[in-house]
């Protein structure tokens, strides 16, 4: 069964980020997860009688042995229904790989198109579908994969993103689970499709900021 | 090149190790056949000379290719599934092409690049979604041995299966009947091909009353001299009482 993903985006000022952790953190009743991804994203064509593929691979640092994972992410899902949808619909395959699956696809005729380090945090959890929001600063390398000399590449803005899971069978439950849930998050940062920016919330953190430590009774 | 962060890495699996390390990858390979009845005596003369214990074999290979679309070569890859483990472990390889060229030609084995990647098991999905076609599958079924005499050298005999039904290895059949496959692997770099190469070599010509090992491709047929060397072998091959 093809894999799929509901996805959406946004952004947030750095100074806001702490009051979304608050929120995300009373939201999911999880433990935040560190994050610190190199990516690396490798394209392949287009040919005569082909079109451009694209893989991603994934570095997670934050691990004490570096885990490798590679990720095909489709076209969206397209016709009335998707319009209808708040959400993205995609295909997506993902693979755990070894380190050297990069000199891989380095054989197999792909080449380096870009590549970035995402440094912030996620919260992976269950409310009505397996959802996962990641809330990170994108990074830019000035040498190749000097991790260590990244550069942001919107300083004082970061990247959320909301993902979720799902099936051919399960997309509309599934994109309705993250839409929900995505409403709870209006007061800090608007979230729509991955493309369609809606910058960010004019008034947001104060409150959330004032109440962050519960309130002594 | 900076290799200070190699330095600094202890088992090389940061980004920059994997890169500035990344030697391409070779390994150096010959093949033979043996008649299945003789399989025993050969694992007897592998086990004396190896002095390790054989692992059990039992790999579902997939072959999937891609192109050649204009201003392509057609590419192969090999996904590997190790049957023989408790959780079904994948390798996906690719064998470029063999080195060419008068040395080539002197050395009595075939060295070609060679590069592999353990991956779960959803890559098939990965490289089917990228445009890669089935081209066949099999099931090896045998034992091999790995050790050191001169490089680390994987000796590999086993029947190669062919599935009626797509993925069915339960109901493989083998394509040769009374035959199996020998090969013997090196892995080396372009610095050490030549010594690798002469190890491979070496370690072969204790094989030669069995069998024939020469470059893939080039067909030897079986040994005159096998059954009368597996008789031998088997006939002593609980050891001598003193």
């Amino acid at each position: 069964m093809v894999d799929m993903e509901c996805v959406v985006q946004g952004i947030i000022e750095t100074q806001h980020v702490e009051a979304l952790e608050i929120l995300l953190q009373g939201l999911c009743g999880v433990q935040r997860e560190r994050l610190r991804i190199h990516e690396i994203c490798l394209k392949s064509g287009p040919h005569l009688g082909t079109v451009a593929s694209e893989v991603r691979l994934l570095c997670d640092l934050e691990q004490a042995e570096p885990s490798w994972t590679v990720i095909h992410a489709g076209g969206a899902m397209r016709g009335a229904g998707a319009e209808q949808i708040s959400v993205l619909v995609r295909s997506m395959v993902e693979s755990k790989t070894s380190k050297n699956a990069l000199r891989m696809f380095y054989t197999l005729g792909y080449k380096l198109d870009h590549e970035l380090l995402r440094v912030g945090f996620s919260f992976n959890f269950h409310r009505g579908a397996q959802i996962t929001v990641t809330v990170s600063s994108i990074n830019k390398m000035l040498k190749l994969h000097a991790t260590d000399e990244a550069m942001p590449v919107t300083p004082g803005i970061q990247m959320v993103e909301v993902t979720a899971p799902a099936t051919a069978e399960t997309y509309a439950e599934v994109a309705s689970a993250v839409s929900s849930f995505c409403e709870y998050l209006a007061p800090l940062l608007h979230l729509s499709k991955p493309g369609i920016s809606t910058g960010v919330v004019p008034a947001a953190a104060a409150s959330l900021m004032s109440d962050g430590g519960g309130t002594t009774l």
